[in-house]
């Protein structure tokens, strides 16, 4: 075969197999068999979620639902392809945090016109944080199951054998006293540091909002991590890493790397989510306990996000989709969520099961998350933060590495940021 | 027969009844093969050239770009520019090493000793362990203060580098672990190759009087080059598409330190969803692979013996 | 240096080229062999080191090399985390029709390559060197989009035949085909074989190595490739062990001691088929006769 018949085969099937996303209808299920992909990293998980899937056929005899799992890590690649490809299940799991790309991507449908055509179905009971978290331009497309807000962890055995007093519960303290308890628990001969903070900038926001700054404006077109609030605040956390009372970054490819730094047992302090509950109490073998976020300028600010279930925009059972989506968020199935014990359950109907101690003060959680205590606002992300993210990642590790001062970096990419929130406006308004 | 070495092509010389006898045999032979390869791997790869074209948001649809994606990537991309150092940096330090480590090892294991079974089983072990598993291993190894390396290094009075975090040393970190990895799979190669190479041929030389290294240079080398090519040249592929280790172990950091063309190429098109621009790179590396295989496909004609 | 001598004499196998020379050239050999076995198994011990130990020890800092308390019941847990044993199933089936099918085929085509003289043959062999240059991460979509077509989602065979046609057998192949001397084909030919005659009776069974060689890169290459059944595979019934070990890395945190454990049991059955291949290395019939072993 000739060069010139070889091309014109490949143009042929190229054109017919439709590659520029001119799918042909899979063949759906028939009516009442649903799929729906979630991610699930546990036998335990799994088990919950099969759970569920079976509650739902139950209670609706004409209605099958098959589970499919994938890890966290790679549900996103498994995602993005069957979207792509338009293979994607019926119900589909997603993460708020990277909500606005996949819902301005056309991935999922609104939900309000089922919330508004079903009378008996009460969507304020989720927190206003996770309605918000799960909704982009107003507009909701997924119902949570979980919700968590940042707080500081703590290491109740290194406190006691450095005599400092723990942070008190339910005030957060100042970033004066922060720093202070933490350079009392710092002995570098036995490595161990008073904090440590994961590389990653997600963790930054709340030292952000706590000093007054943020990452970007109301109207999400202008960086403002140039604003002296943030540039303080920056310099606040990189301070505590180049002063070595924060333990060095040695891992920039691990997301759970200060996690597992902190279940080594030698260090103090450390910001991350409720849903570590469980992981904390198989891996560390001494006491903890939780408290708010120090307070900065502007108080003890924090974020919180989760995740939850949507209805893809290609599935033929849509109201088949939907009974087995309020199935699956309802009270009861968000309790046994909550016995597994993975993550503070996303409706506030849900919380009185939510596991004791440890940590003792688990009843702080909810005030935080209601902003009883501090504020919590929702972690609001754009269209393109995939992409910011992976920016902000790479043009971050100097600084968390201690070998570029914050101002410079933050020249390098606040243009680089404003890049992104352009396109992010323009892809939304493609979409109205 | 022995020591004929003839380059260039053989079916000339020998007189086939008539060519249109070998068109058909040819495309009974490669029939199998070729529609599977032309449905499976020709038209994605060609579809992926196509998509280099055009303005490919994963989700939102296609638009033709032309050649924008290609200015982008050349003019203003620090990142791409850096992804391309990066690849060709790791391959032309990496090839070298794990072919003439991976030769090395073969002669050694082909030596007629007991229980050298083993040790072929031994160095291919890196290859077929999961990556995962071994970059953790990797990555506790080269921890600065406590990992094995810098102990070690310790002990005989040198300070070691931060190596995954360093921007300087992070790149060769990578590159140790890779050879380290990779050097059993062309020690398996070579070792069949070696195993081709007839031992009369040895025989001849050492009744001649060649000492061990003339044999190794006049008999074991240039029968053994075919081999060697191949193993050079896919070598060269895969050290250009690395990509496990730099997601892995780094994550293309510090900065753009250790991001390859092919993680550059992930991120782009599963994580920013911008699958044009992603093909692009891809061309971009494509004929990078290209240009160092012809040149070495060329150079085959002076090094290459097919007997 | 009679010392020397026995302990030489000792060493020598039957596989294999004599070291010849002199009579400490096998302890030497063993020597340089045994110290480069140490430094690449140092990195393998410690993975399964670590799958003996309980996950606070493996979080412990500075990590620690010799567990402190042995707990083999990893091993156990790591299997029932997830259907292993179907896994290990699925991922048999695919590996094993992966490499069937390319090297069955690949010898096929290799042979025209390598034998066959036809118009457009050396273009067509640069496509398919081509092919080999282009990463899979930009080629998986218009593949799966293809698969989806066929109705092949989450099938052995959406599995098996994608990766069963790259270059990587055709080239190796040819390159190897192109060694045997054209001498044993002419005398079969002048004798009145066909040419799958000769294909069959005279190539291949030289081929030995070079097959063996192959088929177990292939069986390698595939059981530990993740990108192509991670996204074909949906249920259990065709999820692969690669995809299964990714199942101890969590969204919030990783299972290491259980990976690892995972990650050595996955790692014997690629361990056996290499070993077993073992043999078919052993030198072929050479033209000229036997090496007197």
């Amino acid at each position: 075969m000739n060069r010139r018949d070889f091309l014109r085969m490949s143009g042929a099937c190229l054109a017919g197999v439709g590659l520029l996303g001119v799918g042909a209808c899979g063949g759906g299920g028939t009516s009442g068999t649903l799929r729906w992909s979630m991610w699930s990293d546990t036998p335990e998980e799994t088990r919950v979620w099969k759970d569920l899937a079976r509650d739902v056929h139950e209670k609706y005899p004409d209605i099958t639902v098959k589970l499919e799992t994938v890890t966290f890590a790679d549900y996103w690649d498994k995602l993005t392809t069957q979207i792509a490809s338009e293979n994607e299940a019926d119900i589909v799991a997603m993460q708020s945090l990277r909500m606005p790309g996949y819902a301005a991507r056309g991935a999922l449908q609104p939900l309000m016109p089922f919330i508004e055509d079903d009378s008996d179905f009460d969507v304020d009971d989720f927190f206003g944080p996770i309605r918000q978290g799960l909704s982009v331009n107003d507009e909701l497309y997924a119902l949570g199951y979980d919700i968590g807000p940042i707080i500081l962890y703590y290491n109740k055995d290194l406190f006691g054998k450095a005599k400092v007093e723990p942070p008190p519960a339910e005030t957060p303290m100042s970033w004066e006293e922060f720093r202070e308890k933490a350079e009392q628990l710092t002995n570098p001969g036995a490595r161990e540091y008073g904090f440590v903070e994961q590389p990653v900038f997600d963790f930054m926001v709340p030292w952000l909002w706590s000093g007054g700054g943020g990452y970007m404006n109301a109207a999400q077109t202008e960086c403002t991590l140039d604003t002296p609030e943030s540039i303080g605040a920056m310099e606040f956390v990189i301070g505590m890493i180049t002063d070595k009372i924060a333990a060095p970054v040695t891992d920039l490819a691990n997301p759970s790397f200060a996690v597992e730094e902190f279940f080594g047992g030698k260090i103090g302090m450390h910001v991350d989510g409720p849903w570590q509950f469980i992981n904390i109490r198989e891996n560390s073998d001494f006491e903890w306990d939780v408290a708010p976020m120090p307070a900065g300028p502007a108080g003890s600010v924090t974020w919180a996000a989760g995740s939850g279930f949507g209805i893809s925009n290609t599935t033929e059972n849509a109201d088949a989709a939907w009974t087995a989506l309020k199935t699956i968020t309802s009270t009861e199935s968000l309790e046994k969520l909550v016995k597994a014990g993975r993550g503070y359950p996303a409706r506030e109907s849900a919380v009185s099961t939510f596991e004791k101690p440890p940590p003792q003060n688990v009843d702080v959680v909810q005030k935080i998350l209601v902003s009883d205590i501090g504020e919590t606002r929702p972690f609001v992300t754009t269209t393109t933060w995939q992409e910011t993210t992976v920016m902000l990642t790479r043009d971050f590790s100097p600084v968390f590495l201690g070998k570029q001062s914050v101002d410079a970096v933050v020249s390098k990419v606040k243009p680089q940021f404003d890049k992104l929130l352009k396109e992010h406006q323009e892809i939304l308004e493609q979409q109205s | 027969m022995a020591g004929t070495a003839q380059t260039g092509r053989g079916p000339e010389k020998v007189p086939w009844k008539n060519r249109e006898h070998e068109g058909l045999a040819a495309g009974l032979f490669l029939l199998p093969n070729l529609i599977g390869f032309l449905i499976f791997t020709a038209i994605p790869v060609g579809a992926a050239f196509v998509l280099a074209f055009y303005d490919y948001d994963l989700l939102l649809g296609a638009s033709w770009a032309g050649l924008e994606n290609f200015r982008e990537l050349f003019t203003v991309d620090r990142v791409f520019r850096a992804a391309l150092f990066n690849t060709v940096y790791f391959t032309a330090v990496s090839v070298p090493l794990s072919v003439v480590l991976g030769l090395a090892t073969a002669i050694l294991v082909n030596q007629a000793l007991r229980g050298v079974v083993i040790f072929r089983s031994i160095f291919l072990l890196p290859y077929v362990t999961v990556t995962v598993a071994l970059s953790l291993v990797w990555k506790w190894l080269y921890l600065p203060d406590i990992g094995l390396i810098n102990s070690v290094l310790g002990a005989v009075g040198i300070d070691g580098p931060a190596w995954l975090t360093s921007q300087t040393w992070a790149m060769p970190a990578l590159i140790l672990m890779s050879v380290w990895k990779g050097f059993g799979y062309n020690m398996v190669i070579f070792l069949a190759g070696l195993q081709g190479i007839p031992d009369h041929l040895y025989d001849a030389a050492k009744v001649d009087g060649a000492t061990a290294w003339r044999r190794f240079l006049n008999v074991t080398l240039p029968l053994l080059s075919p081999t060697t090519f191949f193993v050079v040249v896919i070598s060269v592929i895969s050290s250009f598409q690395v990509f496990d280790q730099a997601l892995i172990m780094t994550n293309g950091g510090p900065g753009t330190a250790t991001t390859t063309l092919v993680l550059y190429i992930y991120q782009k098109g599963f994580q920013s969803f911008d699958m044009g621009y992603a093909a692009a790179v891809a061309l971009v590396l494509f004929a990078v692979i290209f240009v160092f295989t012809v040149v070495q496909f060329l150079f085959q004609r002076r090094w290459v013996t097919y007997e | 240096m009679s010392a020397f001598d026995s302990i030489g004499a000792a060493l020598k196998g039957r596989a294999g080229v004599s070291p010849g020379g002199k009579p400490y050239w096998p302890i030497l050999i063993y020597a340089t062999l045994m110290a480069m076995a140490f430094l690449t198994l140092v990195p393998i011990i410690w993975m399964v080191l670590t799958a003996f130990k309980s996950a606070p020890e493996v979080a412990a800092n500075p990590p620690t090399w010799w567990p402190r308390e042995w707990h083999p019941e990893n091993f156990a847990a790591a299997w029932n985390f997830a259907p292993f044993g179907r896994y290990l199933i699925n991922s048999l089936v695919m590996v094993g029709g992966i490499t069937i099918l390319q090297t069955v085929t690949s010898a096929l085509a290799a042979y025209a390559f390598a034998r066959l003289r036809f118009r457009g043959r050396d273009l067509l062999f640069l496509l398919y060197l081509g092919t080999l240059m282009i990463p899979p991460q930009v080629t998986v979509i218009p593949q799966f989009i293809l698969i989806k077509e066929l109705d092949w989602v989450d099938t052995y065979q959406g599995l098996i035949v994608p990766q069963a046609f790259t270059a990587f057998g055709v080239f190796l192949l040819r390159q190897f085909f192109l060694t045997i001397p054209y001498e044993l084909e002419d005398a079969a030919r002048i004798d009145g074989a066909s040419r799958f005659g000769c294909f069959w009776r005279i190539i291949l069974p030289l081929s030995g190595p070079a097959l063996a060689t192959l088929a177990v890169f292939a069986f390698l290459f595939h059981w530990n490739n993740l990108l192509w059944p991670l996204i074909v595979s949906n249920s259990d019934a065709t999820i692969p062990v690669v995809v299964g070990l990714r199942n101890f890395q969590g969204q919030y945190g990783t299972e290491w001691n259980l990976l690892m454990a995972a990650a050595a049991i996955a790692t014997i059955p690629t361990v056996i088929v290499y070993l077993f291949a073992q043999r078919w290395f052993v030198r072929g019939i050479t033209m000229s006769g036997f090496g007197g072993r």
